[in-house]
């Protein structure tokens, strides 16, 4: 199967660090469609950074990122963001003043997907991710930490991405949860062919996931599953 | 577009702030609004008077012009400029005549004068002595020669309109009224010298030529008191109260019949148009007029009368500027601090892919919509607040130019006092007329005249334009924040 996303001697290094003080280098990993991967380091590996280079809020020191085999270096980021990638953050990143639905309706416009009825196709995604159509109209801040963190997924669905990356996703929540969105997750990418990246400390979902890649003293190890 | 639907949700579901940021738009447009309503007030006045009031035109002897032609170091240099002084002929009627038929003017009148004894009746003095003022249009420049060595002036006015001191108010009627038949031998004459003489309304008073012994006699059809001390502003040969005043036709009449009297006539052209003043005096320049006479016009007047009003205005169009610098100041703060607040919104539109300059678009469009409710709200509350400021203003200017312009008609007397007073009331909506130096002009003492909707499209023009500017400039840092710094900090 061929790859969505390769990453190509990445290498990264803050604006105003000395010129060989990486917090990424010689990064070589490769993603295809239909797997969840685990990117697991321990504090300070650069799990984070290199989720905002994959997710195209910054931009690579060395190297480069291929998306389709397309150069993250040549296109649009924002459309890139809008279109390609869902982001699900640990701490759901929701907007708190709209409801369950307009969270995932906002998504819709801003990546100009064409729906003719977004709120419906809103309900349909909170529903394939377990919550109920009555939440549709709930205010974020009413909703439970598993519950935003659905929602989050279901607004990363709603332009249909090709890749979800999700930054610890069950970092805030219990065991049974962390499970039933692991269950999601794992669903999106054997279902729907999305390609899942994980950047997590949880060793169970490591376990579960296709494949691992570890973050040590700014090298990586591969470790398939 | 998705950004008005957002725009939207973001005002209706944020009221607190956005509540906050509108009152202080609020305050801004209420100050603004009062400031911009007191400016057109003042405008509409000054515009209304300048539109009323007449430039009109007297000429004088140009003494600087003369004595920076002769050598004044030299003796005979100075004979000569006195024999040129001498030699510059006065205004006859036939130059009256000639001058006033232009195209530049529409309307033109003059006073005539001369000197009389009389062997009847004392003459008032003072320790000044006696002579002449040259005229009811004293206070424009006039040629004053002196006009006899009698010991009465006669002065003749060709209409109502050359009357300026009772039009001024510093000449009154007490009894009687003022001629208003210009063919007629009826007179006015000074209460002191009616006194002096027990002299009563209907009263014949005869004045005699000392040079040739030919008298002349006027009825007594009114008896006027003169605001100012008669001796003030006197020439050493002239005493005020002993000012008849009659017609011009009588005047000249005597004039042209007697050798022996020498008359003074001053003249005043009123011109159609402002601009025509250059014009006009290259036609009268033309028509002979001398080198050695200048042409003076009431246009310092005009800035005179309109002083309170400018500086009224002036004063308002300086809050204005202080109110929207302050205001403009207040809202970059606000907004600066609303972005800020807002930080983590923006992060998490721009993680999603929103684009900075929609972002910037949406958040603009907010604002905008906010100001526009808090101007009309400020405009409405302004122009309330404007009704009582700005005729707090005016109403004094307003209070005594009623007064005077009321007065002018009991100066006169008898018929001129319905005539004219008549015409100066007014009050409540309607246009009033405001007497300014003399002038009777119309204005308007009403508030509907101050808020009107060219101040409501200023007040919005300059509110949007504020809320633009101090917007744009906190929009600025949105392009600064970065989408993962910003969420890295929330985490």
């Amino acid at each position: 199967m061929k790859e969505i996303l390769k990453l190509e001697n990445v290498g990264y290094r803050y604006s105003d660090a000395d010129a060989n003080d990486f917090v990424l280098k010689n990064i070589n990993f490769d993603f295809e469609s239909g797997k969840v991967y685990a990117i697991k380091g321990k504090s300070g590996s650069g799990k984070t950074t290199l989720l905002s280079l994959i997710s195209g809020l910054e931009r690579c020191s060395e190297g480069k990122i291929l998306f389709k085999e397309e150069d993250l270096g040549n296109i649009d980021l924002d459309y890139y963001r809008s279109n390609h990638i869902g982001i699900v953050f640990q701490s759901y990143n929701l907007l708190p003043h709209l409801t369950a639905s307009e969270n995932i309706i906002l998504s819709m416009d801003i990546s100009k997907v064409e729906v003719d009825d977004k709120r419906a196709k809103a309900i349909k995604l909170m529903e394939s991710v377990g919550l109920p159509a009555s939440y549709a109209d709930k205010r974020i801040l009413r909703l439970s930490g598993g519950e935003q963190q659905r929602v989050a997924i279901a607004r990363s669905l709603s332009y249909n991405p090709h890749i979800i990356i999700a930054d610890e996703p069950t970092g805030n929540l219990d065991k049974e949860t962390e499970n039933e969105i692991f269950d999601i997750l794992k669903n999106l990418a054997e279902k729907e062919n999305k390609c899942i990246i994980i950047v997590t400390h949880s060793d169970n979902l490591a376990k579960r996931s296709d494949i691992v890649y570890e973050l040590k003293n700014k090298s990586k190890k591969k470790k398939d599953d | 577009m998705y950004i008005f639907k957002n725009a939207w949700v973001s005002i209706t579901r944020n009221k607190g702030r956005n509540i906050f940021i509108g009152i202080i738009i609020l305050v801004i447009a209420c100050a603004t609004s009062v400031t911009l309503a007191i400016r057109s007030s003042a405008s509409s006045l000054i515009e209304a008077y300048e539109n009323s009031v007449d430039l009109t035109v007297s000429i004088g002897m140009d003494r600087s012009n003369m004595m920076g032609k002769f050598d004044m170091s030299s003796e005979s240099s100075r004979e000569e400029m006195m024999k040129a002084f001498q030699n510059v002929s006065s205004i006859t009627i036939d130059d009256f005549e000639l001058y006033a038929n232009s195209n530049y003017l529409k309307d033109s009148y003059y006073t005539i004068s001369v000197g009389l004894d009389s062997d009847e009746m004392e003459a008032a003095t003072s320790s000044f002595g006696n002579g002449d003022r040259g005229g009811m249009g004293g206070n424009k420049t006039t040629i004053t020669n002196t006009t006899s060595s009698g010991d009465f002036t006669i002065t003749g006015y060709s209409s109502i309109s050359a009357m300026t001191e009772f039009i001024s108010g510093n000449y009154s009627i007490v009894e009687g009224e003022v001629p208003t038949d210009f063919d007629s031998n009826y007179c006015v004459i000074n209460q002191e010298l009616a006194e002096l003489n027990e002299i009563s309304v209907g009263d014949t008073i005869k004045f005699v030529n000392s040079n040739n012994n030919k008298t002349y006699s006027l009825i007594v059809s009114g008896i006027y008191t003169e605001k100012e001390d008669g001796t003030s502003g006197m020439s050493m040969f002239s005493n005020s109260v002993n000012n008849i005043i009659t017609n011009a036709n009588y005047v000249s009449n005597i004039a042209s019949e007697d050798d022996d009297l020498t008359s003074s006539l001053t003249p005043t052209f009123v011109l159609n148009n402002k601009e025509d003043l250059n014009a006009y005096e290259e036609e009268l320049r033309n028509k002979g007029l001398s080198e050695y006479l200048a042409i003076n016009t009431n246009s310092e007047e005009v800035e005179n009368a309109t002083s309170t009003i400018s500086n009224v205005s002036s004063f308002a169009t300086t809050f204005l500027i202080i109110t929207l610098i302050i205001g403009g100041v207040v809202l970059l703060v606000i907004n600066m601090i609303n972005i800020r607040e807002r930080k983590y919104e923006i992060g998490v539109l721009r993680t999603i892919g929103m684009k900075k300059k929609m972002l910037t678009a949406q958040f603009m469009i907010e604002l905008l919509v906010i100001s526009m409710v808090a101007l009309l709200v400020g405009a409405g509350i302004g122009s309330f607040i404007s009704v009582p400021v700005s005729n707090s203003l005016l109403a004094s200017e307003i209070e005594s130019s009623k007064n005077e312009s009321n007065s002018i008609g009991q100066n006169f007397g008898g018929n001129m006092n319905q005539a004219q007073g008549g015409q100066m009331a007014g009050g409540g909506n309607a246009p009033t007329n405001i007497n300014f130096g003399g002038v009777s002009v119309q204005a308007y003492s009403s508030i509907d005249a101050v808020v009107d909707m060219k101040v409501l499209g200023q007040l919005l023009l300059v509110g949007i334009g504020l809320t633009i500017l101090s917007g744009l400039a906190s929009m600025i840092s949105i392009q600064k924040f970065s989408p993962l710094t910003i969420l890295k900090e929330r985490t």
